[in-house]
């Protein structure tokens, strides 16, 4: 029978973890110094607490126990009120100066003593140095854990070193659990990771998994495409998501069929922000909350350029009908963002959303994660019958010609509307098409549209008087 | 008289929790930490009482108990049994008692208290 499984009390750790942390046994933590093995065993003490047991906590270091606390007293998860009572600080080094050949005994006296169901011992090397060498060390582990097990405890120890370090392997046999810590040097600033290195009695989630570390405390963030169901959702073709520009709304049939994903792909500056923006109005007249996630405008800007619509979207946000997302391009984790961006669906209960643009999602996931990670978000977003707009540059201003080979449309998009410039006469005008709509019947032909004033306008249908818009194109114009 | 606790389990750390703390309680504890050995140990020291596990090797805790009880001189010494997992057939013992790990120490030592007292004091 394995032990029992329960909540640690870190944030996203237990889905890592096969459900929950075990009620009992040995739990080992490795990392590097600096990779946030105290806090994840202070912060696992003190969720044992509120829950209302009760943890030993047993510094290695010789570190006065107001000092633990200063470092402590920061963090959310810190409640002076549970200390003595909820959780107790011992010094291991002060236990053991009396009895060094009796270690286990002394602790396992102290848990008895103390009814505590919680035992965490930060610092290996700090034990080392009190029991004299490895060996006694981990016969010292050995004891304890089985005698902890026994009385229905769980014990958990830090240990610095490298988890994937080979050296350690002979030591750690006994855990029924073993996390890996890292903190490593991203393109820009650092990035934190945790691992499962063993799990006995569950099955964890393999891979590294980000976290982070702020006043909250620890916080784990699932690698997300092995987060996402794999289940059918119900899907109606009929159904649609109009945008409320009767033009487009013709050429899409209706609108975009719900549950859908499209891109949006055009120049730079030719409008794809506003007509996002006014797909997020279309639902908002519906009763449809949006999310929208932008990497390069403010909020104060996107709330001016939905103004000019007529959008007053800092009252849709106050009223929680919309979720604005801006995150820093490049520097963000996209498995934080996926957390963030399903945490907003669900908050908002979300029908629409806007991904403006796709191309910051491409340079942080990289080759090697684009297309799962994508092909996962396209899915969740199936699952919750949200209909996505993703906004992507091109970088051809002029023409129709489009490599639709840059577009992932066979993991995200089953839609593709393109936006272009075109030259007439000497005149820049603005034309969109649909290419591609999978589950519906869909006019291809063009459609002028202009920004007037900044509105999205869709005019009629767009006859070039050379027969072809490919014959706009500038090279073409020079052509005798 | 002092009372004599034998202590029998594979894993040392639990002989050695169990021992430190029957000793602390008073008793005389003998260990051992497999079945043959707790055989002859009480055939030899007529303990009070035996705390056995069930899954040990050399004779597990039930046949333990089957042998000890089948022999006129140990036939009057209260087992416990202590185990992780509850098997019907380490229910069908003639054991006193039958306590699932993990344990609650202060349980187990009234347990132990109840079944370890000197023939002589019994009531029986």
């Amino acid at each position: 029978m394995h032990p029992e499984t329960v909540p640690s009390g870190i944030p996203g750790l237990d889905p890592l973890l096969g459900g929950g942390r075990p009620a009992r046994g040995i739990v080992f933590v490795l990392g590097a110094p600096g990779t946030g093995k105290t806090v994840l065993l202070q912060q696992l003490a003190f969720a044992a607490a509120r829950a209302g047991q009760r943890a030993l906590y047993f510094s290695g270091l010789s570190e006065p126990h107001d000092r633990l606390v200063e470092h402590l007293r920061p963090f959310a998860f810190y409640d002076e009120r549970l200390v003595s009572h909820g959780v107790q600080f011992l010094s291991l080094a002060s236990l053991l100066a009396d009895r060094p050949h009796a270690a286990s005994g002394a602790v396992l006296e102290t848990i008895r003593a103390t009814r505590s169901h919680l035992v965490l011992i930060d610092g290996f090397r700090g034990l080392r140095n009190l029991l004299g060498n490895d060996e006694a060390v981990l016969q010292f582990l050995y004891t304890l854990g089985a005698q902890v097990g026994l009385l229905g405890a769980l014990l958990v120890v830090a240990i610095e070193g490298n988890p994937r370090a080979e050296s350690l392997y002979p030591e750690l046999t006994t855990g029924d659990v073993i996390l890996g810590l890292y903190f490593e040097r991203a393109r820009i600033g650092h990035r934190r990771y945790l691992e499962v290195l063993k799990r006995r009695g569950a099955a964890p989630l393999p891979g590294l998994h980000s976290f982070t570390i702020d006043s909250s405390g620890l916080r784990c963030y699932p690698q997300f495409e092995l987060t996402v169901p794999r289940v059918d959702a119900s899907f109606d073709a009929t159904r649609r998501a109009p945008f409320d520009l009767p033009q487009l709304d013709a050429l899409l049939g209706g609108g975009l069929t719900q549950g859908t994903t499209t891109i949006v792909a055009g120049s730079p500056g030719i409008g794809k922000t506003m007509l996002s923006l006014q797909f997020v109005a279309a639902g908002l007249a519906r009763g449809e909350p949006a999310v929208y996630l932008c990497f390069h405008e403010s909020r104060a800007q996107l709330l001016a350029k939905a103004a000019v619509l007529g959008l007053d979207l800092a009252a849709a946000v106050a009223h929680g009908q919309v979720h604005l997302l801006t995150e820093r391009p490049i520097v963000f984790d996209p498995d934080i963002l996926a957390h963030d961006l399903r945490q907003a669906i669900e908050r908002v209960g979300a029908r629409r959303l806007v991904v403006d643009s796709l191309a910051d999602l491409e340079a942080a996931l990289g080759r090697d994660r684009l297309e799962a990670y994508l092909a996962a978000l396209a899915a969740l977003l199936r699952h919750e019958g949200v209909t996505a707009l993703f906004t992507k540059d091109v970088p051809q201003v002029f023409g129709v010609n489009l490599d639709l080979a840059q577009v992932p449309l066979s993991y995200l998009a089953e839609n593709v509307v393109v936006l272009r410039f075109v030259t007439f006469r000497g005149e820049v005008r603005r034309v969109l098409a649909v290419l591609e709509m999978r589950f519906s019947a869909h006019d291809r032909s063009f459609r002028e549209f202009v920004l007037d004033q900044g509105r999205f306008q869709v005019l009629g249908r767009y006859e070039s008087p050379l027969g072809s818009l490919d014959e706009l194109s500038p090279q073409r114009e020079r052509e005798p | 008289m002092t009372p004599t606790v034998l202590v029998v389990d594979d894993e040392v750390p639990i002989v050695l929790l169990l021992g430190e703390l029957l000793h602390a309680e008073g008793y005389r504890v003998l260990t051992a930490h497999n079945g043959e050995d707790a055989l002859a140990l009480a055939r030899a020291h007529l303990p009070n009482l035996v705390l056995a596990d069930v899954m040990m090797p050399r004779l597990d805790g039930v046949e333990l108990c089957r042998h000890l009880h089948a022999d006129p001189r140990t036939r009057g010494i209260p087992v416990i049994l202590m185990s992780a997992v509850v098997t019907p057939h380490a229910r069908a013992t003639s054991a006193v008692a039958f306590v699932s790990k993990p344990f609650d120490l202060d349980h187990l030592l009234a347990l132990i208290h109840r079944h370890a007292r000197p023939p002589a004091l019994r009531w029986e």
